[in-house]
């Protein structure tokens, strides 16, 4: 009879239910296995050394200081390293010390305090040039003026009302300096349009106009002599470099900015060699004593040496290159491509974590190298907590970055931040670029969903994945791990596709698979004689 | 019928009289408003302006050119685009450009569009660029030294959204910088004749408090229009510089 037939059949249903509610009772650990340990309440990094441990503990402590001085002065100095005295200090002050900025500025101009914004900047100049309270804060003081509109705009107002002004000079110079690199872009320049090289001229030319006049009205104003050089080699006016590079000799010829500038431009893609890099750098070493930042342009030779290599992807090479230079300067520039170069032959992941640390210490890397920085304190580190400050650095730097957002993802996830996670996943799960990520954004945003209970949420993310990634055996496991707590049909099905699918070379996949089996069976055969 | 001569007579030196007041008043050189030109409304002109703006990278845009040397590129069709600043300088630019094409030249204006991280409905992008434009302060604008009058009458603005980066290959994701609106006073002048023709603006909205509510354009233009054979080569375009992205 239809009617009996389909009440068997209910029956059925509910006794298959019930047993694969046994099935998940019994297969507890699996679901546990879901990918992410519960947070550490106290990272200890149990797996590292006990030198890396250390450092990364006092590390971490830095990391939650607000005031970026005291961060960077209070975060510990690379395991094992040489720097010269003094070193850490100083580039610490140069990159976080305190430094005048556009707000300031901006708030003086509005009240046209115009001598106070010259005392701002002539009280900084003068410490350059003091034997007690020496600082290279002058320099850092023109890095607020970038290629930004803000600035377009304050630079304008300020020179309107102060054209007198060496330091309202400097000021715009720097911004049409920045406006020409902008313009420039970060391709060679074979890849580079003309209607880009071209504006590039146009906006190096009105910055030489204004450091030219900064400096007739102060003649000691270092950083526009740097920035003459740097624009000099920019568009291969070697005549105006070499101007600036004698005037900025006689005024102080260990001043740390213009030997930076000199430095790179006697770079060998800029038209110099290494043997002119080394013989600047043999000029500069008697000078290191009393200005240690000089070591970052000793180093530099070799920094570009690495970086040729790594352009050539011999990382091994560049590993060899640069490890000695980590160790004998704070250079973020080596510590970062030192680690990525770590990172590209699998070398140790603990001492790829703290180069990583180290450069982060003294500068904001590229959005890329900040991400790493995250992926490592999270997956290596353990530590989702601290691996957050990065993520979420990385995500202002790039909003778009899909990958980002499954690492910011997972990291709330693992401090029980579902909601946080949700939002992160469903990002993440959009992205069509990077090979796999909508697939384990997919699953991981299943697993956070059912782990927080929101079985009804989390399935329709399952149909998702498992129409679209019908191969992908760990769907079919959270499609039945999700549906045996719904109390709904087809779960001892995915639990068998997914038997069929996974994949047992690996052991721990092998053992839960087994396991799985044995107790499907065990469901069958109850099925069976029922 | 004598008696219909001096109607005659009065009739043709009236004619005469209107023919000699209509060639002393030259045809004003701006187009009006709702007038189209080359099929386009000024509105249609308006959003292909900034997709060809933005056909460049920050830094090569033509409202940040300083010299005016590259007002030719990316030049296409008969309607050839000037263009103001963003407000960071006041600029002088000399432009070559080859006579018997109407100009288009934003005298004030503001683009709001979505970016990475920052998405708009296109009713937001909308309202932040009209906000300003609601606000126009002193204005002036003169063409060969002839003031154009009242040029509140020439704001344009997109009720429909639009894709301001259509083309831009420096951008990684195009999509994340949909949708765009605009708003602004533009003017479309009419071919002007071989020679040096000189454009100036001065403009600035009035709207303390808003974002970019001071924003001021101070602007000048040598236009050195070129009959055909002495134009200058024109840098080479985008090959999908001369599309419409409606």
């Amino acid at each position: 009879m239809p009617q009996g037939t389909g009440m068997s059949a209910v029956i059925e249903d509910a006794a298959r239910r019930s047993l694969l509610a046994c099935v998940l009772v019994l297969s507890g650990p699996l679901a546990s296995a879901a990918d992410v340990p519960a947070p550490p309440e106290d990272p200890s990094y149990a797996g590292a050394p006990a030198e890396v441990r250390e450092f990364l503990v006092a590390a971490h402590a830095a990391d939650l200081i607000k005031d970026p001085l005291e961060r960077c002065l209070a975060f510990p100095d690379l395991p094992g390293n040489q720097w010269p005295e003094g070193m850490a200090r100083a580039h610490c002050q140069a990159n976080h010390g305190p430094k005048i900025t556009l707000a300031q500025v901006q708030a003086l101009l509005d009240r046209d305090a115009i001598p106070e914004i010259d005392a701002l900047f002539a009280a900084d100049l003068e410490r350059h040039f003091s034997d007690t309270g020496f600082s290279e804060a002058i320099h850092s003081d023109f890095d607020a003026f970038q290629a930004s509109y803000e600035t377009g705009r304050l630079t304008k107002a300020w020179l309107d009302k102060a054209p007198g002004s060496a330091y309202a000079q400097a000021a715009r110079a720097s911004y049409y300096r920045h406006m020409a690199w902008q313009a420039r872009g970060n391709d060679w320049m074979r890849d580079t349009p003309d209607e880009n090289v071209v504006r590039m001229r146009e906006f190096a030319a009105l910055a030489m106009e204004h450091y030219r006049r900064a400096t007739e009205i102060e003649p000691r104003l270092l950083s526009a002599y740097a920035e003459l050089v740097n624009i000099g080699n920019l568009v291969s006016d070697s005549a105006v470099e070499r101007w600036a590079l004698q005037a900025a000799n006689r005024i102080d010829p260990a001043c740390h900015a213009v030997a930076q500038a000199r430095m790179a431009s006697l770079e060998p893609r800029w038209g110099g060699s290494y043997a002119l890099m080394q013989a600047f750098a043999d000029e500069l070493a008697p000078f290191a004593v009393r200005r240690p930042l000089l070591a970052l342009s000793i180093a530099a030779p070799a920094v570009d040496v690495a970086d040729v290599l790594r352009d050539d992807d011999r990382y091994t090479e560049a590993i060899e290159v640069l490890r000695p230079v980590a160790l004998r300067t704070t250079s973020h520039g080596a510590q970062e491509d030192l680690a990525d170069s770590m990172l590209q032959v699998g070398g140790d992941p603990w001492m790829t974590l703290v180069h990583l640390l180290e450069a982060a210490r003294f500068r904001q890397g590229r959005p890329y190298i900040v991400r790493t920085l995250g992926r490592s304190l999270l997956w290596h580190a353990e530590d989702p907590a601290w691996a957050l400050r990065y993520l979420e650095q990385a995500n202002r730097l790039d909003p778009d970055d899909a990958y980002v957002h499954y690492l910011m993802a997972s990291a709330y996830r693992w401090l029980g931040r579902v909601a946080d996670a949700e939002r992160h996943y469903r990002v993440a799960v959009e992205d069509d670029e990077v090979e796999n990520l909508r697939r384990d954004s997919l699953h991981e945003l299943i697993a956070t969903l059912g782990e927080s209970e929101q079985f009804e949420k989390a399935l329709v993310e399952v149909e998702i994945l498992n129409r679209e990634f019908p191969e992908f055996a760990i769907g079919w496991r959270d499609r039945f791990l999700v549906l045996g707590p719904m109390g709904m049909d087809g779960g001892l099905e995915a639990a068998e596709k997914y038997v069929e699918l996974a994949d047992r070379r690996d052991p721990a996949v092998r053992e839960e698979v087994e396991q799985l089996e044995r107790e499907i069976a065990k469901v069958r055969e109850e099925l069976d004689g029922r | 019928m004598a008696g219909n001569h001096p109607r005659f007579h009065c009739g043709v030196a009236l004619a005469a009289l209107l023919a000699t007041a209509a060639a002393a008043e030259p045809e004003n050189p701006v187009v009006a408003p709702d007038e189209k030109v080359d099929g386009l409304t000024q509105r249609e002109h308006a959003v292909r302006w900034w997709q060809w703006a933005n056909l460049v990278p920050p830094g090569v845009r033509p409202y940040q050119d300083p010299t005016g040397a590259q007002c030719g590129l990316n030049q296409s069709g008969p309607v050839w685009f000037l263009a103001g600043t963003d407000g960071t300088a006041d600029t002088r630019r000399h432009c070559r450009m080859p006579a018997g094409k109407h100009v288009f030249l934003p005298v004030i204006n503001m683009l709001a569009h979505s970016r990475p991280g920052k998405p708009l409905t296109c009713q937001q992008a909308r309202a932040m660029a009209a906000a300003n434009n609601d606000h126009l302060g002193a204005v002036e604008v003169t063409i060969d030294g002839q003031p154009v009058q009242r040029i509140e009458r020439f704001r344009q603005s997109t009720p429909d959204c639009f894709d301001a980066f259509p083309v831009a290959p420096y951008l990684e994701k195009t999509g994340s910088w949909f949708p765009a609106a605009t708003d602004g006073y533009w003017l479309m002048i009419r071919p002007l004749p071989a020679g040096i023709h000189v454009i100036t603006v001065r403009a600035r909205y009035d709207n303390p408090g808003g974002e970019l509510g001071d924003m001021e354009q101070v602007f000048e233009y040598q236009l050195q229009v070129e009959e055909e054979a002495e134009a200058p080569e024109q840098p080479a375009t985008h090959p999908e510089a001369g599309t419409l992205y409606l």
